[in-house]
């Protein structure tokens, strides 16, 4: 019962460590000791994200990496590997809400400490070998992020959105919540290793753990944004602040796909059972993410809509996961970890670019907004240019290697079906990537440029960092296929 | 397995019926018959004055949010010495729960100098914002509601329902 071990458990969490402390060093200094400079706050948030991003890579270079806390937490190569994308997501994210919340009029230091806070929580379900901790990590990442939605105090479509969030996002919790208590009722424990020992070689689960697993599908699959569980996307996307839809749209969607790969690898057993339910949800997702996206007016909602058909591919990976065969069931993990990446660095980046044009009064979200940009403000534009093509899946650009490592997964493990629904809808989301790039480029501006960025320094930097990830990992993706086959 | 949750099932299903039972059978079977005092909101015998939507201090809110911070501390206290005197544990691991505890009163702590610094527990700035604000109308007591009767004395009890009685409740003004 003496903690003999508990020096070894601490340093395992170690970059959670800084991060609370530094969460809770920035939110002192803030009130108290500078309080109206918030440069400082941004800067020691970026750097404490900087730090543990550092500490997680030694530890990927070192690989001493054992579970902790009686194996409630792992810190295996996907962990750590989703670990980073949060992290790297936290940094783009602060570095674009360093000028923006100054021109939007909200520049409060708590924005920094909630978004430390979030990503911390999505670090927990990323390394959680455990329902509970699971969940206390989902619960973390939510609640920062319903404030963080309703940020813009005086908009009544950011405290909609933040409303929304929080009601439905509680429902959904109470379905994951339910589902983690059948699985404990059907195995016996919440620990993944025990639960995957007990279900081994059994071909049937047991009523309680069908409903379970049933249940814990919806709850993973509301924080993914998949349809049929997607409602609240648009909405929320639309009203809380760029910066913060740009933070959300990386960090929980990462989280929840940790969590999704680590919990239906774990449960392997019965694929039988949620293969079917995934296969459906992919399809739907895929299919009607991108139609709705194409009725968008509102480069907000379209990238919202988006980011649920781009959920729908990361779950095609998901269904690709289950085969005898070992080279393409780590092909698939190793397909959505990359795919992932690349989601990240363009869908900051597109978001970065509506950050970075925001004037005083309004976010920069509509089609007439962007219309002629490319006359108006050449760089930004460009910068959007390839973040559609990215997302679009054009070659010289992550978003296609993403998409073709998914793509060869689904054909190895057999799923040929789905491969064929990606490849089609893929072609059809083209139209509306394509149709952002035609505004920008070939339309003229309906309106007067009222909208000169002030003084978007770190937003710039944040959007190029982004576009030159976009394309060196396009061009050399052995580079960061390196990292990802980690896992292996 | 869940056999013996039975009888507990057939009580729970009971229980529902017979509530669902009373509370009906009063609802279709007992006479309607409202006056303006019946359907006046109930007040232990007193003429209702005003509405009980009143507009509250924000601190109160506040306040009660904070009570639930320092309140769960509390709680979370009881367990922790509880652990800590049991019987076996070493010196060292006493140190240690010594400093599980002081990281957690430390994070309160954080919250604590929050609230501070962020002027929550200091009430007077805010009443002078407002009385320096040009929207006086929220000081304003608004007037109480009249429900008609506040001059009629004490309630006559009487068989029949007269003309008088049949005023729409929460019509205001008197009559």
């Amino acid at each position: 019962m003496n903690g003999v071990n508990i020096s070894e458990d601490l340093y395992q969490i170690l970059p959670l460590i800084v991060l609370w402390g530094a969460a809770c060093v920035i939110l002192m200094g803030d009130v108290i000791l500078w309080k109206r400079s918030r440069g400082i706050t941004a800067f020691l948030s970026l750097a404490s994200c900087l730090v543990a991003m550092w500490l997680v890579l030694q530890r990927v270079v070192s690989g001493d990496n054992t579970s902790a806390f009686h194996d409630s937490i792992l810190n295996d190569p996907l962990a750590l590997i989703t670990t980073i994308a949060l992290l790297v997501t936290a940094s783009l994210s602060i570095l674009l809400a360093w000028s923006y919340l100054k021109n939007r009029g909200m520049n409060h230091g708590e924005y920094y400490v909630l978004l430390i806070l979030s990503v911390t929580g999505a670090m927990l379900m990323a390394s959680a070998n455990d329902l509970i901790i699971l969940f206390i990590g989902l619960e973390i990442l939510s609640f920062s992020l319903y404030i963080l939605a309703g940020f813009s105090r005086n908009e009544v479509k950011s405290q909609e959105s933040s409303l929304k969030y929080f009601l439905l996002g509680a429902f959904a919790s109470a379905f994951l919540l339910y589902g983690i208590a059948m699985i404990y009722g059907g195995t016996g424990s919440i620990n993944f290793d025990v639960i995957a020992k007990e279900i081994q070689g059994a071909t049937a689960p047991n009523p309680m753990l069908m409903i379970g697993i049933a249940l814990l599908l919806v709850g993973l699959g509301f924080k993914a944004a998949v349809i049929p569980f997607h409602q609240w996307t648009p909405d929320v996307y639309e009203g809380a602040p760029t910066s913060v839809t740009a933070y959300m749209a990386g960090a929980a969607k990462i989280g929840a796909f940790a969590a999704i790969l680590r919990v239906f690898n774990t449960l392997m057993p019965f694929h039988e059972f949620w293969v079917p339910a995934i296969y459906i949800i992919a399809v739907l997702t895929m299919v009607f993410g991108n139609l709705l996206a194409i009725t968008q007016t509102n480069v907000k909602r379209m990238l919202a809509y988006s980011s649920i058909a781009h959920a729908g591919y990361l779950l095609v990976a998901v269904v690709s996961m289950v085969t005898s065969n070992v080279t393409a069931h780590d092909q698939a993990i190793e397909g959505a970890l990359f795919y992932l990446f690349a989601y990240i660095f363009m869908t900051i980046g597109a978001f970065g670019v509506l950050v970075y044009l925001s004037s005083h009064d309004k976010d920069y979200q509509t089609f007439d907004d962007i219309r002629g940009l490319a006359r108006r403000h050449p760089l930004p534009a460009y910068l959007m240019m390839f973040f559609m093509l990215s997302l679009g899946g054009i070659p010289p650009t992550m978003g296609f290697v993403g998409k073709w490592l998914i793509f060869i997964a689904a054909i190895h493990s057999g799923q040929v079906g789905l491969a064929i629904v990606m490849a089609l809808v893929s072609v059809a989301a083209v139209y509306y990537y394509l149709k952002v790039v035609w505004m920008m480029c070939f339309e003229a501006p309906t309106k007067a440029p009222s909208d000169i960025p002030a003084n978007g320094f770190p937003a710039l930097l944040s959007v190029t960092f982004c576009a030159i990830a976009t394309v060196i990992f396009g061009v050399l993706p052995d580079l960061m296929i390196n990292i990802t086959g980690l896992i292996r | 397995m869940l056999g013996s949750y039975i009888p507990l099932l057939v009580m729970l299903i009971l229980a529902s019926l017979l509530g669902i039972g009373m509370v009906g059978a009063s609802f279709f079977l007992g006479p309607k018959r409202a006056t303006t005092y019946k359907s006046s909101p109930y007040e232990c015998g007193m003429t209702p004055v005003g509405d009980a939507r009143e507009r509250f201090p924000v601190q109160f809110y506040l306040i009660a949010m904070l009570f639930i911070i320092f309140d769960i501390e509390t709680i979370f206290l009881y367990p922790w010495a509880v652990t800590f005197r049991m019987p076996g544990n070493t010196q060292a691991y006493k140190f240690f729960l010594l400093g599980e505890m002081g990281v957690f009163v430390l994070i309160l702590f954080v919250g604590y100098f929050y609230i501070i610094g962020k002027k929550v527990l200091d009430w007077s700035a805010d009443q002078e914002k407002i009385v320096e604000s040009e929207d006086q109308s929220i000081l304003k007591p608004r007037p109480s509601i009249r429900f008609g009767n506040e001059d009629s004395g004490p309630v006559q009890l009487s068989a029949k329902v007269t003309e008088n009685d049949k005023v729409t409740p929460f019509s205001g003004g008197n009559k």
